[in-house]
């Protein structure tokens, strides 16, 4: 199985690096949500545009986006 | 000719500097045989000053051929039959030999130090023919006339063999990891691709590697995740004073707005002011890890930079030895000369007559020894030329330091008024410094600020003026920088202080870290993960530790190095056989990294035109000649291309121009100083350049 973000080899959806930033993505979802209120789509688009989040949890987020449309 | 004692020293420079001291009038005569120097000393008994030129033994490979692995053979040989580009050493050693043959008595002057150690044994044993158990040790920190005259007068009477097979061990361990491993990957890759490229990597530089991956790793998989704070101000007398809410954070926004909605153009009332005063003890002396921690800091030279400028300061006679881990300053060096020294000199003056009056002077000290040297100094020798400005600031540092330690404590108060503004508190915090104590002689360096307030009272009221609410993200952890990198190492004890800056240098020059706030490359990322899947053991930090202790133990005399080596061999040859039977992934994993990372090294910047594509550096199909083109050329969307120059090497920059923003390059070519080139026709800077070249041809006709 190929990773859906880098094409590099995965056991699930992600490679081991993007596997990584996509836990980290889930887990602070609803921090998010009690702290700001936001919705899932609204939630990954402030990880697209923070300056702060990592390249490889800003591919997976911009993966999961476009997956949603 | 007359017999003579044959001194050995480590370099040129310190040749002529002990030669200096030892010869009656202080000026050895210089002789240069085949573009080997060495000194004639006259003295009670004649003396020759002959220098190595750093380490000219080696370990080398017993056989023939490189492309094979395990090797597990090796001998100490000249470097010259070891390395490409050593073919100047065969002369010096020459020279050393034919010096010996005349020599009665052999002293080694080298560092006294594992380097040192074995640069002296190995010329002592081969190019003089086994003098090594005859020779006596001149053991010095600093190169000023009386201590090198106390070295030479009282020797020791035979050499530190417990140091040199300490250094031994230490370069044969080395050795076996190293080239083992480094051939493993070079020609699993080779094999692969049919290209060879030098991998390398060792028993330093792969768990210092390592833990550069996993701070990246959660640098690019970290999810921010927001918070609040209050920022605020009070206006006290017309001026206006920032505090802090008393709660730091806020978890949820809306808990930051009530506060906001609640104080805002409040006026707030003094319930408590509280003075504090606190002693802050001197620093401790310099061992040379915290010497290139607070250059850096402070100037931002890199460890390796500030090392080898300890070295040249080392040489010159104005600081002790730098590569000392110790934090001790006995008395024996001699405060108060050293301090008279430095009093004959205009910037020190003032500062170093003042300890001079102080009765008893007690240096405060840290914990770490060093049995050979102890913390870096200054000798209160004074330059013999205009230092250049570098020079000039460690040199300036490490007097600073050294006066500082003497210093008493400093006092410092801290007041933090407590401001109720509608049932919320805000914190209102001064410092200043009440005594200064050493803070005197270490001031430029201090980077403690005052913060000052106006006189207050319990009770009286204070106008709020500015309250806002605060947007916040939690930030990834910092990245590592070669100061932060080489603490790490030491933290963690893999390297030594004489290795470590150039473990950082190495992992830099083979492209697996990059930019000063370091940045793994994909390189350096796939190096680690053949590493973690295939011989996990050489990126772990508990063996590297482990053999570390090892080898110091040899210095104790408590170790002996044939164990230590034939453990490291147990330990290698499994993770090689691991390498052996992974040998076709790990070549195709390496090649395609190495492909990558050369295909990034030719990218230049973003495409101007078509915003999408990026330039690079191209070579035309037809005639092979270099150019910058957009990648999206190949598939027809955009046509923008830039000549380059032929000739020369030419590297993307990453910098943009000062005139247009573009990006630039760096051309080098034979004979011409090297230049930022900007590839854009319509940059201003070009427009200005034209002119002022139009100008000067005006002014020069019409002189004419």
């Amino acid at each position: 199985m190929k990773c859906k973000v880098c094409k590099r080899e995965a056991q699930n959806k992600y490679c081991e690096l993007h596997e990584k930033a996509y836990a980290n993505i889930m887990q602070r979802f609803e921090t998010w949500k009690n702290a700001a209120d936001v919705s899932w789509e609204q939630y990954l688009n402030e990880l697209v545009k923070n300056s702060f989040t990592g390249v490889w949890a800003k591919e997976v987020a911009e993966h999961l986006l476009k997956d949603k449309e | 000719m007359e017999k003579y004692t044959l001194i050995i020293t480590e370099k040129p420079d310190a040749a002529q500097r002990i030669a200096q001291a030892l010869d009656h009038k202080g000026k050895p005569k210089k002789v240069e045989e085949k573009n080997v120097p060495y000194f004639l000393v006259k003295r009670d008994k004649p003396l020759v000053v002959v220098p190595a030129l750093g380490h000219l033994y080696t370990v080398a490979h017993i056989g023939k051929g490189r492309n094979y692995y395990p090797v597990f053979n090796f001998k100490w040989a000249p470097r010259y039959l070891a390395e490409k580009g050593a073919k100047h050493i065969r002369t010096w050693i020459e020279v050393v030999s034919k010096m010996a043959k005349n020599a009665e008595e052999f002293i080694d002057a080298c560092d006294y130090d594992v380097e040192g150690s074995l640069i002296g044994y190995y010329l002592l044993k081969y190019a003089c023919e086994n003098k090594e158990n005859v020779a006596k040790r001149m053991k010095f920190s600093t190169l000023t006339r009386g201590e090198l005259e106390k070295a030479y007068s009282e020797p020791l009477l035979k050499l530190d063999f417990a140091l040199i097979e300490a250094g031994r061990a230490r370069h044969e361990v080395d050795w076996l990891y190293g080239v083992n491993i480094s051939r493993a990957l070079t020609l699993a890759a080779k094999r692969w691709s049919g290209k060879y490229a030098t991998l390398s990597t060792g028993r330093v530089q792969g768990p210092t590697l390592n833990f550069l991956v996993a701070r990246e790793r959660s640098i690019r998989s970290f999810v921010p995740v927001p918070y609040w704070s209050i920022r605020a101000t009070v206006d006290i007398e017309g001026a206006a004073y920032e505090v802090d809410y008393e709660k730091k954070t806020f978890e949820k926004r809306m808990g930051a707005d009530a506060v906001v909605k609640t104080c805002k153009g409040k006026i707030g009332k003094i319930e408590k002011i509280e003075k504090k005063s606190t002693q802050q003890r001197p620093p401790i002396p310099f061992d040379l890890g915290a010497l290139q921690t607070e250059a850096y800091g402070l100037f931002g030279y890199t460890p390796k930079r500030t090392s080898n400028i300890a070295q040249r300061l080392y040489l010159e006679a104005l600081i002790s030895y730098p590569r000392t881990s110790s934090q001790k300053l006995p008395p024996v060096i001699g405060y108060q000369a050293i301090l008279k020294g430095l009093s004959k000199e205009r910037s020190h003056k003032r500062l170093a007559s003042e300890l001079l009056q102080i009765g008893e002077l007690k240096p405060r000290e840290g914990a770490k020894e060093d049995p050979a040297h102890p913390a870096v100094y200054p000798t209160g020798n004074l330059p013999e030329r205009p230092l250049h400005e570098s020079e000039r600031r460690v040199w300036d540092l490490i007097v600073r330091r050294f006066m500082a330690v003497f210093g008493e404590p400093a006092i410092k108060q801290s007041m933090k008024v407590t401001i109720n503004v509608n049932g919320h508190r805000f914190y209102l915090r001064g410092r200043r410094i009440l005594k200064k104590g050493w803070m005197k002689f270490y001031k430029p360096y201090i980077r403690t600020e005052e913060v000052m307030l106006p006189p207050l009272k319990e009770g009286e009221t204070v106008q709020l003026k500015e309250l806002l609410r605060e947007d916040k993200f939690t930030k990834p952890p910092p990245r590592y920088n070669p100061s932060s990198l080489l603490k790490k190492m030491e933290e963690v004890g893999i390297g030594t202080k004489a290795t470590r800056a150039d473990t950082i240098e190495t992992l830099y020059s083979r492209k697996y870290i990059a930019e000063e706030r370091i940045v793994v490359t994909d390189l350096g990322f796939d190096i680690i993960d053949v590493l973690h899947k295939y011989c996990s053991g050489v990126i772990s930090v508990e063996l590297t530790r482990e053999l570390e202790e090892k080898m110091e133990q040899i210095q104790t005399n408590s170790e002996k190095r044939e164990n230590v080596l034939f453990e490291a061999v147990e330990r290698l040859k499994p993770m090689l056989e691991q390498l052996k039977q992974g040998e076709a992934a790990i070549g195709e994993a390496l090649s395609n990294a190495i492909k990558r990372s050369r295909i990034q090294e030719r990218i230049v910047g973003g495409c101007p035109t078509c915003k999408t594509g990026k330039l690079m550096i191209l070579y035309s199909r037809k005639t092979r000649k270099r150019f910058i083109g957009c990648t999206n050329y190949f598939k027809n969307a955009c046509q923008t291309s830039f000549p380059l120059p032929q000739r020369g090497t030419v590297k993307p920059l990453h910098k943009p121009c000062k005139g247009c923003g573009w990006s630039t390059l760096l051309v080098k070519m034979k004979g011409r100083r090297p230049w930022i080139l900007c590839f854009n026709e319509n940059c201003p800077k070009k427009e200005e350049r034209r002119k002022r070249l139009e100008m000067q041809s005006l002014q020069k006709r019409s002189s004419k």
